[in-house]
Order: C-alpha cells, then sequence, then structure tokens
C-alpha cells in the first residue's frame, strides 16, 4: 500500500488505461463502410516509411554484386530458351524465373525450352497463391506448365502477406505459409519431389529438410512438403501443403544455410531491408544477353533473376508493381514504384546478408506505449498541480518534445541498430493523453464522484 | 454571459491565426508529402466514393468510347475509317499528335481525319515559366487542318492529385481555347455549351457519375475484330482515347485519380482514365446536370462564423457547466463534426450543393485546446503581467 501511494498516482493511472481502452475503441467507429479507407491509410501507415523515403541517402547503400536482374519482357518460350542457354553456359548459381511458363506454343518452342531448364542445375520457377477469403485460406496455385515444373522447384510471389491487397505497402514478407485444399484433393504425382537435383540439399524423395535440423518453420510439425504439386487449372493440389515464397527458394539453391539461419530466428514474418531499386543490383536486358551483349564474368556464380521488368518504362501496368517504402509518396495517392523482382531482390540480398530487422513484440510495444503514456499524464499531472495557468503551455511542449524524441529514436534504432521499436501505439497514446486525462480529471472523476455521494 | 464578447473574438482570432500557419510546418521537406495528401483531400469525395449507389445510374448512350490500345498512327487510322463509316455525329481524338512520324505513319492518318465531318483533335495548355504566359501546344498541322482543338488539360492533374474540376476555357496568348470536352459538346448540342458560358465560371466542378462499365466501350482489338457490327454509332460521339494495352489490363499511363475512387484516402491506384473523365464532363454538359458551389470568399466568411459560434459555444459550457465542461466540450466537437458531415453530404447528395466545410475540421480539431489554452494560461498570465506593471507604474501618493 505504501508502494502504491508513493509511486502510483491514481488518477494518471485511470487516465492511462482510459487512454489505450480508446485505442481500442476508436478503429471500430472507423469501422463503417464510408470510413473504410480512412481506416486502411492509418493501418497502412508506418512510422518508419519516412525513414526510407525521407531520411536516409539512398546513395550511400552498397550495390549487392551477387544478384543480377533480367528483363526477359514478353519473350517467346523458344527465345527464352535461347536466353537460358547462353545464361547457363556462364555457370550462373541459381537462375529464378518469375514467370508463369505456358505450354501454348508450338511444340519445337516448348521442347526447346523443356530442353533448356532442364539443362540449368539450379532453378527456382513461380507459382501464385490464391486465398479464398471465406475459407481465409490459399486453396489453390497457379503455376507453370508441368511439363516445364518437373526441372525446378517453385515458390510463391504474392508479395502481400496473407491476401493480395495490392494498395497497401509492402514492408514484410511470410517465410512460409500453408496451402489447405477442400476435400477431394488428389495426392501429389510423382517426380515431384521438393530437393532440386544436384543440390544435395537433401536426400531425394525425403521433404524439404530432416526433421529436427530448427529448418522447419515455428509451428509445423510435420516435415514441410513439396509445394503445390499441379496447375491450378487441373484443380488439385496437396492438403496442408508448407509453400514456400520464391526468394527464399533462390537462397535454398544458393547458400541452404543462409534458409536455416532465417528458419532458426523463428518469425513467421521478416521485415524487408530494403537496399534499393533495381540499380543496387546488377541488370541486363534479355535481348542484350541474346546479343552477348555483356561481360563474361556477369552471371558466373550470381544468381540470376528473370522477369518482366522495364524499368525505363514511364507508363508501367500496374499487375508488376507494388508499394514500397522506398516510394518518396510515403502517405497518400502515388503510383506504385517497385517491380515484383525488385522486391524478390531486396528480399534476397538480406537473407544471403544476413541484414535482419529485429522488431520489438506488439505486447513489449504496448507495454512500453503504457509506461510512455503513464509518465507523460503524471507530468501533466504535476503541472497541473503546481502551475496550473502553466499547464496548457507547458502541455503542449511536453507533447512536442516527446514527439520529437519518438522520431529521432525511431530513426536511430531503425538505421543504426536495425530496430523497429513499433512506436505506433506509444504515437498515437500520447496524442490522446492529454485530452483524456483533462477529460478524466476534470469532467469523469468529480461527476463520478458527485453521483456516489447521491447514493451513499 | 455576453453572446459578444472579447474573450470570444480572441479565440476565434487565434484559432484562425492557426489556420492561416499551421501549414507552414510542412514546408520540412520530410512533411511535405503528408501536406500534398492533407491539401487533395476532401471530405465530399466521400459522396461520390461511398454513398452514391453507381449500379443505379443509367448508362449514358450518346457517348462510346474507342480504345486505341497501343497501336501505332496507321492502325489508329484504321479505327477511324471504320467507325467513321457508321456515321458518328462527332469523332474527337484524346491523343496529342505533336511529333511527324513520317508519311507511312503520318499520311493514313490524315486522310482518316479529312474524311471525319466534326473531328476535335486534343492540345495542351502549357505554361513558359521564362515568358510567363501560357502556351497552347497542338498536334501538327497535317492534322489539325481537318479539325478543331480543345485542351485536355484537367485541373490538379499533377502529383497524384485527384481530378474534381475542368476549366470550360482558357486564354493562350490572349485568345479563348475552349477545353476538348466543352469542344466536342459544343459540336454535338451548341445549346448545352451555351447553358455552361451562361453560368459564368471560371471552373467547373465535374459530376462525376459513371466509369467505363456506364459507357459504350470498343475495346483495340474490338474494332477490328467486328467491323460491321458498330450501326449503334451512328449519330453519336465517338471519343479515341487511351485505356490500357486492353480495357482489361490497367496502365499509368493518362489514367486519374477522382473523387469516385473507392480510397478517397491513402495508397490506391487511379481509378478513371482521361477520356472517360471528359465523358463525364460531357454528359454533365449535355445533361445539364451541374454541381453548384459556393463562392470560397462566402465559404470563408462562414468557417468565421462557425468557429465564432463554436468558440462561444465552449465559453457557455465552461461557464454554465464548469464541472462537466471537458466531456461536454468532447461531445459538443462531436456533435458539430456530425452535424457538417451530415449537412455536406446531404447538400452534395440531394441538391449537388458543394459545401466545402474543411477548414471548419480542423478548427473543431484545435478548437478545445486553444479554448483551454486561452482560458487556462493566456489570459491569467497576461492579466498578472498587466497587473504587476499597473502595480510598477502606479503613482506614488502624495
Amino acid at each position: 500500500m505504501k508502494f502504491k501511494r508513493k509511486y502510483i498516482d491514481t488518477d494518471s493511472l485511470m487516465s492511462t488505461i482510459l487512454v489505450f481502452v480508446t485505442l481500442v475503441l476508436l478503429p471500430l467507429f472507423l469501422s463503417f463502410n464510408f470510413f473504410m479507407p480512412l481506416k486502411n491509410a492509418f493501418y497502412d501507415f508506418a512510422m518508419t516509411d519516412i525513414n526510407y523515403a525521407k531520411l536516409r541517402s539512398p546513395e550511400k547503400e552498397l550495390a549487392d554484386t551477387n544478384i543480377v536482374l533480367i528483363d526477359i519482357g514478353r519473350m517467346s518460350n523458344s527465345k527464352l530458351a535461347d536466353l537460358l542457354n547462353i545464361l547457363n553456359q556462364n555457370k550462373p548459381r541459381v537462375i529464378g524465373i518469375d514467370k508463369e511458363l505456358r505450354d501454348d506454343e508450338d511444340s519445337a518452342s516448348n521442347k526447346s525450352l523443356a530442353l533448356a531448364l532442364s539443362n540449368v542445375n539450379r532453378l527456382v520457377l513461380s507459382n501464385r497463391l490464391f486465398y479464398d477469403k471465406k475459407t481465409k485460406n490459399f486453396d489453390s496455385i497457379s503455376r507453370s506448365s508441368e511439363m516445364f515444373t518437373k526441372y525446378g522447384i517453385s515458390g510463391f510471389t504474392n508479395q502481400i502477406t496473407i491476401d493480395d491487397r495490392s494498395h497497401e505497402t509492402v514492408r514484410t514478407f511470410k517465410i512460409y505459409t500453408k496451402v489447405n485444399v477442400g476435400a477431394g484433393s488428389q495426392p501429389a504425382p510423382k517426380g515431384t519431389g521438393f530437393a532440386p537435383k544436384g543440390t544435395g540439399f537433401a536426400p531425394k524423395g525425403t521433404g524439404f529438410a530432416p526433421k529436427g535440423t530448427g529448418f522447419a518453420p515455428k509451428g509445423t510439425d510435420t516435415i514441410p512438403k513439396e509445394s503445390g504439386t499441379i496447375s491450378k487449372e487441373s484443380g488439385s493440389v496437396q492438403r496442408d501443403s508448407i509453400v514456400h515464397p520464391f526468394p527464399v527458394e533462390v537462397v535454398h539453391l544458393y547458400d541452404p544455410e543462409k534458409v536455416q539461419y532465417l528458419y532458426s530466428r523463428n518469425n513467421e514474418e521478416e521485415i524487408i531491408n530494403f537496399r534499393g531499386y533495381f540499380n543496387k543490383y546488377f541488370f541486363i536486358a534479355g535481348e542484350q544477353v541474346l546479343n552477348y551483349e555483356f561481360n563474361s564474368n556477369l552471371f558466373s556464380g550470381k544468381i540470376l533473376l528473370l522477369s518482366y521488368f522495364d524499368p525505363f518504362n514511364m507508363s508501367p501496368l500496374f499487375a508488376y508493381k507494388y508499394y514500397s517504402p522506398l516510394d518518396s509518396n510515403y502517405t497518400g495517392k502515388s503510383f506504385p514504384d517497385m517491380y515484383g523482382i525488385e522486391i524478390h531482390a531486396n528480399v534476397i540480398s538480406m537473407i544471403i546478408n544476413e541484414n535482419y530487422f529485429n522488431i520489438i513484440p506488439s505486447w513489449l510495444a504496448i507495454v512500453l506505449a503504457f509506461i510512455l503514456c503513464y509518465l507523460m499524464i503524471i507530468s501533466y499531472k504535476y503541472i497541473d498541480d503546481k502551475y496550473p495557468t502553466w499547464y496548457e503551455l507547458l502541455s503542449l511542449v511536453i507533447f512536442v518534445i516527446i514527439s520529437l524524441l519518438l522520431l529521432g529514436a525511431n530513426y536511430y534504432s531503425y538505421h543504426l541498430l536495425m530496430l523497429d521499436l513499433n512506436l505506433n501505439y506509444a504515437l498515437f497514446a500520447i496524442i490522446l493523453a492529454s485530452p483524456i486525462y483533462e477529460a478524466y480529471t476534470k469532467s469523469i472523476k468529480p461527476l463520478l464522484q458527485r453521483m456516489f455521494k447521491n447514493k451513499s | 454571459m455576453r453572446f459578444f464578447s472579447i474573450d470570444n473574438i480572441i479565440t476565434t482570432g487565434l484559432i484562425l491565426l492557426i489556420l492561416k500557419f499551421f501549414f507552414v510546418i510542412f514546408q520540412v521537406d520530410f512533411l511535405n508529402q503528408l501536406n500534398n495528401q492533407i491539401q487533395d483531400f476532401q471530405i465530399n469525395d466521400i459522396v461520390f466514393s461511398r454513398l452514391k449507389d453507381r449500379d443505379a445510374v443509367e448508362p449514358d448512350t450518346n457517348i462510346v468510347i474507342v480504345n486505341i490500345g497501343e497501336l501505332k498512327r496507321d492502325k489508329i487510322a484504321e479505327q477511324i475509317n471504320i467507325i467513321n463509316r457508321f456515321e458518328p455525329k462527332v469523332v474527337a481524338v484524346d491523343v496529342a499528335f505533336s511529333k511527324v512520324k513520317g508519311d507511312e505513319m503520318d499520311r493514313p492518318l490524315a486522310d482518316a481525319f479529312s474524311k471525319v465531318k466534326k473531328l476535335v483533335l486534343v492540345s495542351r495548355l502549357s505554361y513558359d515559366k521564362e515568358k510567363d504566359k501560357i502556351e497552347l501546344v497542338k498536334s501538327i498541322p497535317l492534322f489539325t487542318q481537318y479539325a478543331q482543338c480543345g485542351f485536355a488539360n484537367f485541373i490538379d492533374e499533377e502529383d497524384f492529385r485527384t481530378v474534381r474540376k475542368f476549366s470550360p476555357r482558357e486564354y493562350a496568348n490572349k485568345d479563348p481555347v475552349m477545353a476538348f470536352s466543352v469542344k466536342v459538346a459544343e459540336l454535338y448540342y451548341p445549346y448545352a455549351v451555351k447553358m455552361l458560358f451562361d453560368r459564368n465560371n471560371e471552373s467547373e466542378i465535374i459530376y462525376f457519375e459513371r466509369n467505363l462499365n456506364k459507357y459504350k466501350v470498343i475495346d483495340c482489338e474490338e474494332v477490328f475484330n467486328k467491323r460491321d457490327s458498330f450501326s449503334y454509332v451512328k449519330g453519336k460521339i465517338v471519343l479515341f482515347g487511351y485505356l490500357g494495352p486492353d480495357v482489361k489490363t490497367l496502365s499509368t499511363e493518362d489514367n486519374f485519380y477522382t473523387p469516385m475512387n473507392s480510397n478517397y484516402i491513402g495508397k490506391s491506384y487511379p481509378d478513371m482514365y482521361g477520356v472517360a473523365v471528359h465523358a463525364n464532363i460531357i454528359s454533365m454538359l449535355l445533361n445539364g446536370r451541374y454541381i453548384y458551389a459556393m463562392s470560397d470568399n462566402y465559404v470563408l466568411i462562414l468557417t468565421i462564423v462557425l468557429t465564432y459560434l463554436t468558440m462561444a459555444g465552449f465559453t457557455y459550457l465552461r461557464i454554465k457547466h464548469a464541472e462537466a465542461y471537458e466531456s461536454l466540450s468532447l461531445v459538443f466537437i462531436f456533435a458539430e463534426f456530425a452535424l457538417f458531415f451530415f449537412v455536406m453530404f446531404s447538400l452534395l447528395y440531394y441538391f449537388n450543393y458543394y459545401l466545402n466545410l474543411k477548414n471548419m475540421f480542423f478548427v473543431l480539431a484545435v478548437s478545445e485546446m486553444v479554448s483551454e489554452s486561452y482560458f487556462g494560461s493566456f489570459k491569467p498570465l497576461t492579466k498578472s503581467v498587466i497587473d504587476k506593471i499597473g502595480y510598477k507604474f502606479k503613482p506614488a501618493k502624495m
């Protein structure tokens, strides 16, 4: 009791609790249909974006020379086969193709592409997961034709974490997800084992990694199985498959230990440490490769990422681009700024270089926000009691100082300590602190006191 | 307690000063973007975006839109020839042909244009900073000799801003020039444009009602594949413009944000191609469905009056209900918010009247803080300073 009297001020505590109750109730108020965009804008806003967009110097960021981006435009299968043959002669470490390969061209073209793919030692193809809002599951996978997929492994290219909310900023990626197909799904066909030939990563047919190696993601008590096995059109995907994103599959073939480290961090989702746009990697147009206009060392031992990618097009199509935190328009309307393949390159670069961001867990962020809010309200109360005429001015000064400190801490921790302080809770709490303190001490409390007095 | 008091006047003045100078802080580089978003946001957009029932709007059958896709000039010429056979009343092309591309490309297009009875091409108003004047950039004379021109610029089309208004007429080198959509409407139905100019407004708010699903749209390849089945364009306005490589593929080219965007705030894709914006303006002119708006001066006066009433309301609550003041002031603010929303939305929804009380929402956000600061700090502190000075200069007793 003595401790409570000495260190805990009831009014300040009650005001702080009210602040957090308001924080819980406010989103409910914004849930009306016509406030939804406002709610979405709030949710999409992250203080850390200001760091990327305005405070960081992109020119100081070094380029990653392990990755080469190659624009394949809308190449036909035969041209793509020629391109792959040239690339393959230059001994790349991994080739990742972020494009659905279709067998709808003439059979000679399809065969030449299949042959070129079969000659690639470490090949990753892309697939796309489809989310069913009703069942809240990814229930199907769209992928390249089976005549091509059998020569490599596949990773999903959905950038957004749960479903495809294309208007949100891509800040994180899921390191795995589960595909849950309804009844009637068929088992995986033969010959599509996860481990690619020659990678030595896992014995053929055993699945992704041996149980107990720490590689399997948290919460999955079984060995992750092969990613979706048949194209969406055929309608059967393995039930409850664990599937991995395209960049993780690429790194897995490049350096499996890096992926083991990623999974050892035990996060379902990782914040992407963006190095930059295409100019932070090697990039070359497919046509240049076909014309042999490249340095002979450019591809050797590298990760080659092939996709439709046209960074100099001033009027790109929306289908290929996403919003990233690097966009100088960190809030409000703007066109998406980053190609999907650029995001993959950033993720791959982060995993290879083990340049991860850490994030303060939400519960800790809430506790810290609570403490900060409580301390602010205590200081308000002190000023209100001792210097009532200065209260309004000084409370404003305190608010401005704390806001600036939060902004500084956010910047310092994010870019110097690689730590996301998860300050959104604290920011909203300190905005509400003063009005709620005043409402509580000057209205709610006296009214309650009067009510109880009358009753007694 | 008096309604007109020096306290209410001072607090109103303080709020108006804050309103005037607050946005200076957004000049800091990293807050600039936030400022851009605040400036672009209009509460009335919610009416177009969320409240109007778009499905209930009838399609406008007077206008047909043709997608030119990524076609070169010779193929656009072919499109125009195909459509022109069916005798549309006006053909308008929302594409600038400002450079010569050689006879192989240009000649077929010029031939196609020469066969059109009423043809409108776009021009563009361009501000020359050095000469400090507006210039008109037109297509090459080979094409313009067969056409009338209208400028395609919208107001606020830059920096990802939302297009809400258009200027019917501008002056380039002191010569009056009409907007593209106005010129089209004039050729189709001159009386509609007379009504527009009778309104004598420098700019008009666009009555956005329809996107591509409410106009007849012919996709790029469809023109060639169904070349004999466009009899429905007879006597109609046909607008040629860019709607992506095909209508289903969304492109960033000539694509704008409008109040019909379902995300009226925050990140979103643009929702309407330029040619569809022109179609909306033409529909508005032909149907005479204008939006009426209060002039900026009247809005300013109304804002001052409402600010004063708000501050007087706070003073009343402070004096008459001192104990419950904090809670009641919060209720008062929310009630005003709700009232303004209701009035603005109702006026626009039912009476096509655009009342822009955006500043009042800012006033409400800071009003309580200003009132508290004034009565809690400024006034007592000023009084004590004056008292002290008064005491100091009090003449000594003789």
